[in-house]
């Protein structure tokens, strides 16, 4: 047996245990509700009830990358598409312990995330639309995925 | 490389991958919204009060063949707000004749039998267009003509907004 071998077998099982704690769920979709024709439908990602939402576990210490994928629009009843807008800061990290601050940034896209004082934390995630003046009426939707990867 | 070096590296090989595949996790939300069908708004009748005589007040009601009616269209079964701006006189040139007292209802059908009453002002009344996306909106009023009123014709025009809530 070679004894090289073992410290690195503990590293990487090591390493698999902290994966296997790292968890994401979506728990909140970004909702605009109803629209009005020609009204631009603003929700922030501050909004408590309309904007969408995952929620983060990891070890304290842990370090993740976070890609966010958002489509550019919704669809709808016969393939009817309602475009969705993306502005600066229109997404946030945060961790759940006492004192964390939001760290917004630009959707979509990648950001680095530390658990460094917790092993909570939440994204949310708004968005703008307007329906154009002849939008067909219906219910439009599509998926907004978010993918935690740990260094 | 020995039976034992070779299967510490098969193990090796076998923990990176799993290390790997274990390193990301993907979740997904839905990205909703609702449009609703644009609302539409006719006046169908005036609020006409026929003649009035000076020192005597005429009121039409809700129900009377006289009303003042509107019809609108919308987003099936869909909340609406029902405000008004209303005025408080009928002008004939600088003749004002006041006009106080409304009265309203609205109904899912085109009759003011059976309707839901309520008073019409600026403050939003709440309603709902009908499972065929209709509502039906009937005011009244009193006219209180003074007692040296001018003869003549006395108009103004009162408003209906619908908006979705």
């Amino acid at each position: 047996m070679h004894r090289a071998t073992f410290p690195i077998l503990l590293l990487l099982l090591a390493a698999r245990a902290a994966a296997a704690q790292v968890s994401v769920a979506g728990t909140r979709n970004l909702a605009f509700g109803f629209l009005t024709l020609g009204v631009t439908s603003d929700v922030p990602p501050t909004d408590p009830i309309k904007s969408g939402q995952w929620n983060f576990t990891a070890p304290v210490g842990q370090r993740v990358q976070v890609r966010l994928t958002v489509p550019n629009q919704l669809i709808g009843p016969s393939g009817a598409t309602l475009p969705l807008t993306l502005k600066n800061n229109y997404a946030f990290l945060q961790g759940t312990w006492s004192g964390a601050v939001a760290e917004f940034f630009n959707p979509p896209g990648n950001v680095n995330f530390r658990f460094t004082g917790g092993t909570g934390a939440i994204m949310r995630l708004g968005g703008s639309t307007m329906p154009a003046a002849n939008q067909r009426p219906g219910s439009y939707t599509n998926t907004a995925i978010c993918t935690i990867t740990i260094f | 490389m020995n039976r034992w070096a070779k299967l510490s590296t098969a193990v090796l090989a076998a923990t990176v991958v799993a290390a790997s595949n274990a390193s990301a996790q993907s979740a997904n939300i839905n990205v909703t919204a609702t449009v609703f069908q644009a609302i539409t708004v006719t006046g169908t009748a005036d609020l006409a009060f026929g003649n009035v005589f000076p020192g005597i007040n005429k009121t039409i009601a809700v129900a009377d063949p006289t009303s003042g009616r509107w019809s609108a269209t919308g987003q099936a079964s869909a909340q609406v707000a029902l405000t008004f701006t209303l005025p408080t006189n009928l002008v004939n040139g600088g003749n004002n004749l006041p006009i106080t007292g409304w009265t309203g209802c609205h109904n899912s059908t085109n009759v003011p039998a059976g309707c839901t009453g309520f008073t019409p002002s600026g403050t939003a009344t709440n309603a709902a267009f009908s499972a065929g996306g209709q509502l039906f909106v009937f005011i009244g009023g009193t006219v209180q003509p003074a007692a040296n009123q001018v003869a003549g014709n006395y108009t103004a025009v009162a408003t209906l907004t619908l908006a979705y809530f």
